[in-house]
């Protein structure tokens, strides 16, 4: 339905959509299958007394008189709005201990250096709970650590967000399903439920045996040196600033967060579901507000096999690794949730760990086929993991399904969410490798890039799969809209998410430049622009003389510097004809898998290919550790997670790491166009995680380039080549889904390439020039 | 056939009054070389005067001055460049009156001047003042000295920003005028502030208490009143600030008796500093006046002002990569200065939060601010975290000083010039004429057959209604039209 709608709008207007909706398709149309969502989740704060706010003088809201400061404010790093947004100092003595705390409770909306913003919202509040978090702690510490009076609408905000949520567990134990409280009040609240009555396979509601309970063990992720983050808070404390209150509690919210004492010593109550009933009871939990955190019990399961792998002695977890791990195995079993890290902070090995500590049959959904070879080079390289452990399901790779006596042994098994959801007809081959991931009961779902999934499919890949604890994983969790958190209830809550600036700040992921790049159009070029429909306005801009001249030059400077450039552009006319012209490799959609390989592996290993032209097939899931270069000629409207996704191709770590800039990330805009706009938007994202786009308007040293497109009558030749492109050439392309069959359908109309031909004669002058002195578009960035 | 023209509405305020001085100028200075030649002769020879404009002096004129004063000659440069600022600088002394070119092109320096100057040298500034010090005893005479003083010059400032019923009250009716005058307000019952106004506003407070004053140096002058007789004694005053910058100065400690002798200008001035917060009186009863820290801004040289470190330790505002302005103040006149160019969204306490868009930025270049004045305002004023991790330049990101001067740059793109059009032909031939006409005088900017009309530049509509009249006899011109870009 969506990829049909999407056809019928035109492919450039779906941008808004798209911008906003990142898992669309949950269309209130098909209710059946729309994830129930509790009622506490849609209040939110800012929509209710915003007709009382008070506005100053200068228009801002006046919550001068719901705050009134504290003695000691300055000491303290919060101010709390009553519209539930959280403005907190960076550079407060006991910022560390906001900043944790805060990130479990609210969502950032921004983070640049001095001044970070977050948001109280229902969604991020249930998280809180659910990663064991109690209301009373939060009103708590949110009220110590905050300059002024907690205002009361936020108190019952978060009263009513929290109260019923994380009360009721499901766990799975011995493969049975229980639901557990040590609430009595929500337990006969529930038990009077009829539907959730026909669910119950023994209706006598029993007190746990205590004996169940084992002596909790703390789970370890790296080799002993988990402690020294600890010692080293208490030293930092030790100057005396911070207020005695907030360090006190902060000891408590750091600590594991298992139950308070007083709760544990209520009495856990279970009762024993029937497994084929476990949505339905999930969906009535909702609709009763209580939703049920589902919690895998690994440890003492077991039923199912342990794989028995665990990570190779040489392997370490960076901090920020380890501290998202705590979060999701918290109190000895799993959480289901997501963990949210830039690109190329080392979501992999996360995962792999996150694997390696469940230590059961594991599941991977990637979205391309480059992923999935990925994965599993990383379970290889981090991973006790043996080969045969190891189960590739695309249509390129299929290793056969584990059959006969092994088909019982535990496996690893990675695959793609379209192979996994395609409805259609499958090859023999594809339909038995699907009934063994149906048949199988896996401990651990791991969704990699989990935000670029609809719904719809992700939906179906459910149903599916049979997981006890579900781990999704993504850089951009962007959320503007309500769909986004759809995903909170049909994977779990976010878990953590990293602060982009201070990953960088730590050497853990590269030092971006992002660079604007204001290209002038022609005047010929923008006199038929003005003239143009919006498809061809937006080749015009593309394939803007001026636009194409400054590529070469960014392209041509950084070669000699022996960086590795990646151009994107999501116009495949534009991407063959600047790579033809320049002669460079160039990979997009019909690009089959094993060309795809092959030019990647000659961009990592070769010397001499340097430059890569990629669609937006390259957008995700390409690891590319060698580019550190990225220029976008093309863009897909104003999307911000495409932008944050390519930035993300850049962003591993250098090997030369410095202070000072390691990447650079240019985005071109053709000026006077649409460009300009969506430009903007894109960046949003990436600007509230704490980038700084520069603007660049003047390339110095240009004149002295041998470029190409330099005459007027060059220029004239590609616009009447631009002008005789057919409609179809004009758009972007479409990702092909790929299909479990192993053919790619192809969705497009062949396009006229006559108007290619042009390019083809086109000669390529390299010009072995030695730098003699640093260049000074160079010396600009180094300042 | 019918003619219309429109002047394009030009884009950038002109800049007339003192507050846009370019930056190597100084205020003073400057003013001296407007006033009367026989005033500023009569100042020549006040001791403290020489010496206090040797003070106000670009380093390069200073030097030349002492040479003169003691050789007789300067030494020539080397360096062409050096010489072409020797030169400039001479240039100035001239203007000045403190030196003079004699027909043969030799330097020399004014009598007076080295006289009175070399008087001040020996005494030092201290003596040459006329004003007499006393130890103050009655610690009610100087209660609150600092605190009142900046809180009489916030008075004007918000007076200026705000101008309530409340602020108006709290000032002269002198200052009123002034600002009236210095065309900072416009309006007689309800005051408005103008764009010199803002651009007063945004100026650091050493150039805005040097354009006060000369403002009141200039509202003397059409007074008719002598202005050497003020100028001195503000002088005076202003040398004494070598005291305030002492370390353990204690403004309370001590005052200048007031001279019952003064004429009635000289009387105002000092009821005028005593406003603007740089010198301090309790009572006139009480016959004495206090310095105050403020005096220091009127002794610094304001073209040197721009990094100065006293000012940096307390900025307040905090400017993000993402256009977050966070402003540490509940001053309402700072706000108010803020929400010039900013969007404002949270008002707490001790902090207001706002947003740098582009329709904010450009609301205040509509009011004439201009980026620069945006941009060293939010250096001038940040936050000592932002200039402790990022440098006094750096403090306001860069992509956020970039992309204000872009949007100024952004309204200059278009470069509008007056233009004729003419529409409303009677006939081909006579559409055809003009076309031709025009294009062979070169006049000719723009013509479309389809809907005949023709646009010609500002200077050429007098020939075309020359030619028109010529070739027509009489017709009479009627139509609207649009100027052109």
């Amino acid at each position: 339905m969506a990829t049909k709608e999407r056809k019928r709008r035109g492919k450039w207007d779906t941008f808004k959509s798209e911008d906003n909706a990142s898992s669309s398709g949950a269309g209130s149309s098909d209710k059946d299958t729309a994830a129930a969502v509790p009622k506490a989740a849609s209040h939110n704060l800012s929509g209710e007394n915003s007709s009382s706010v008070m506005v100053d003088e200068f228009g801002a809201k006046d919550y001068r008189k719901d705050m009134p400061l504290k003695a000691d404010f300055s000491a303290r790093p919060l101010w709390v709005a009553p519209d539930g947004h959280i403005f907190l100092e960076s550079f407060s003595t006991v910022y560390k201990h906001a900043r944790d705390f805060l990130i479990a409770i609210s969502e950032p909306v921004c983070r640049p250096q001095h001044i970070h913003e977050y948001q109280l919202t229902a969604y991020s509040l249930y998280a809180a709970v659910s990663v064991g978090l109690q209301t009373k702690d939060i009103i708590e510490y949110l009220e110590r650590l905050s300059k002024s009076q907690l205002p009361k609408g936020v108190i019952t905000f978060i009263q009513m967000c929290t109260v019923s949520y994380g009360k009721v567990k499901l766990v799975l134990k011995h493969n049975r399903y229980f639901v557990e409280s040590r609430h009595s009040d929500v337990m006969q609240k529930l038990l009077k439920d009829t539907v959730i009555q026909s669910c119950i396979l023994d209706d006598r509601v029993q007190p746990a045996q205590q004996t169940d309970l084992p002596a909790q063990e703390k789970i370890k992720f790296s080799h002993g040196n988990e402690n020294d983050g600890a010692d080293k808070d208490g030293a930092d404390n030790a100057d005396g600033k911070v207020p005695a209150d907030i360090d006190e509690f902060f000891g408590k919210m750091d600590g594991d967060d298992e139950e308070d004492a007083e709760i544990r010593n209520l009495q856990l109550l279970t009762f024993e579901i029937k497994q084929e009933t476990i949505e339905t009871v999930q969906r009535r939990c909702i609709e009763l507000e209580y939703p049920l955190l589902a919690e895998y019990d690994f440890r003492n399961d077991t039923m199912n096999p342990n794989l028995g792998i665990d990570l190779k002695p040489s392997t370490t977890l960076r901090p920020y690794q380890e501290k998202s791990l705590r979060k999701m195995f918290g109190n000895s079993r799993a959480r289901s949730g997501v963990i949210v890290l830039p690109c190329g902070a080392g979501k992999t090995l996360v995962g792999v760990t996150a694997v390696t500590t469940v230590n059961k049959r594991c599941l991977v959904l990637a979205n391309s086929n480059v992923s999935v070879e990925q994965w599993r080079a990383q379970f290889k390289l981090w991973s006790t993991i043996q080969d045969k452990q190891l189960v590739r399901f695309t249509r390129e790779a299929k290793d056969p399904a584990p059959s006969g006596a092994d088909a019982t042994k535990p496996v690893v098994c990675i695959s793609t969410y379209s192979m996994v959801a395609y409805s259609g007809r499958r090859t023999l081959q594809a339909e038995e490798a699907m009934k063994f991931i149906e048949k199988q009961e896996w401990g651990l779902l791991l969704l990699d890039e989990v935000h670029t999934i609809p719904a719809k499919m992700f939906r179906r890949v459910l149903t599916i799969v049979q997981a006890h604890c579900k781990l999704g994983l993504t850089a951009t969790l962007v959320r503007e809209d309500d769909k986004i958190t759809d995903l909170n209830f049909l994977i779990g809550p976010k878990i953590y998410e990293a602060n982009w600036m201070e990953l960088q700040k730590a050497g853990h992921i590269a030092k971006v430049q992002c660079a604007e790049v204001w290209c002038p159009m022609t005047s010929a070029f923008y006199s038929y622009y003005l003239r143009s429909q919006i498809a061809r306005k937006l080749l015009l801009a593309v394939m803007n003389p001026n636009k194409f001249r400054i590529c070469q030059f960014l392209i041509k400077f950084h070669e000699r510097r022996n960086d590795k450039i990646i151009v994107f552009s999501d116009n495949v006319f534009a991407l063959k004809r600047y790579a033809i012209e320049m002669q460079k490799p160039f990979l997009y959609g019909e690009t089959s898998q094993n060309e795809r390989m092959k030019i990647l592996q000659n961009f990592q290993y070769n010397p001499r290919v340097n430059t890569i032209f990629v669609s937006k097939v390259a957008d995700t899931s390409f690891d590319l550790p060698e580019a550190n270069v990225l220029i976008q000629i093309s863009a897909h409207g104003g999307s911000r997670r495409q932008e944050a996704q390519r930035l993300g191709r850049i962003l591993r770590a250098k090997k030369h790491s410095t202070d000072q800039f390691n990447a650079f990330f240019y985005s071109l805009v053709s000026q006077d166009t649409v460009e300009m706009g969506y430009s903007r938007k894109r960046q949003r994202f990436l600007v509230n995680q704490g980038y700084a786009y520069k603007v660049v308007n003047r390339l110095p040293g240009m004149e002295q380039e041998d470029l190409k497109l330099s005459t007027k009558e060059s220029q004239l030749q590609l616009l009447s080549q631009v002008l005789a492109t057919s409609d179809a050439d004009a758009e972007e392309e479409d990702i092909k889904e790929e299909l479990a069959d192993g053919t790619i359908r192809v969705a497009r109309r062949e396009a006229t390439m006559a108007s290619m031909s042009g390019g083809q004669g086109a000669q390529y002058h390299a010009k072995a020039k030695a730098i003699a002195e640093r260049h000074p578009l160079f010396k600009r960035f180094r300042q | 056939m019918s003619v219309s023209s429109s002047s394009a509405p030009s884009e950038a305020p002109a800049n007339t009054t003192g507050v846009c001085s370019s930056r190597h100028s100084c205020l003073f200075l400057d003013f001296l070389m407007t006033i009367k030649p026989k005033d500023r002769q009569r100042m020549l020879q006040k001791p403290s005067c020489s010496f206090f404009i040797y003070r106000m002096l670009p380093a390069i004129a200073q030097q030349v001055t002492i040479q003169l004063i003691w050789k007789g000659s300067f030494p020539k440069a080397d360096d062409v460049e050096l010489t072409k600022s020797i030169e400039e600088q001479v240039e100035l002394l001239l203007k000045l009156g403190i030196a003079h070119k004699a027909t043969d092109g030799k330097l020399t320096i004014d009598n007076d001047y080295k006289r009175s100057y070399m008087y001040a040298a020996m005494l030092g500034a201290a003596s040459i003042s006329s004003l007499v010090l006393e130890t103050n005893n009655e610690k009610r005479r100087g209660k609150d000295v600092e605190k009142k003083a900046v809180e009489r010059w916030d008075c004007i400032l918000r007076y200026l920003a705000l101008p309530s019923e409340e602020n108006t009250e709290a000032v002269s009716d002198t200052t009123k005028d002034l600002f009236r005058k210095a065309n900072f307000t416009s309006g007689e019952s309800r005051i408005e502030i103008t764009t010199f106004g803002f651009q007063f506003l945004l100026l650091s407070p050493v150039k805005q208490m040097w354009t006060y004053v000369i403002e009141y140096l200039k509202l003397e002058i059409s007074k008719g009143n002598d202005i050497v007789e003020v100028i001195e004694p503000l002088i005076q005053i202003v040398l004494l600030a070598n005291r305030v910058k002492v370390a353990g100065f204690k403004a309370e400690k001590e005052c200048y008796q007031i001279d019952e002798q003064w004429t009635q200008p000289q009387h105002d001035l000092l009821n005028h500093l005593r406003e603007l917060g740089v010198i301090f009186i309790r009572k006139r009863k009480d016959g004495v006046f206090f310095l105050t820290q403020l005096l220091t801004h009127l002794a610094t040289n304001e073209t040197i002002d721009d990094t100065s470190s006293e000012k940096a330790s307390n900025g307040k505002v905090i400017v993000e990569t993402n256009f977050r302005v966070y402003a540490y103040t509940s001053s309402l006149l700072q706000l108010a200065i803020i929400a010039l160019f900013t969007e404002m969204t949270y008002r707490f306490a001790d902090m207001s939060v706002g947003m740098i868009t582009r329709e904010s930025v450009r609301g205040a270049l509509q009011h004439g601010i201009t980026a620069a004045q945006i941009i060293s305002f939010l250096r001038a004023n940040a936050h000592p975290q932002c200039v402790a991790t990022s440098g006094p330049v750096n403090c306001l990101p860069i992509t956020v000083a970039d992309q204000i001067r872009l949007w100024e740059d952004e309204r200059r793109r278009m470069d509008l010039k007056d233009a004729y059009i003419y529409s409303h032909f009677e006939s081909d031939d006579e559409y055809h004429g003009v076309v031709r006409y025009a294009q062979e005088r070169g006049i000719l900017l723009w013509a479309n057959p389809q809907q005949k009309l023709v646009i010609v530049n500002e200077e050429g509509h007098e020939a075309v209604r020359q030619w028109y009249k010529r070739s027509k006899g009489a017709s009479g011109d009627s139509g609207a039209g649009t100027s052109s870009a």
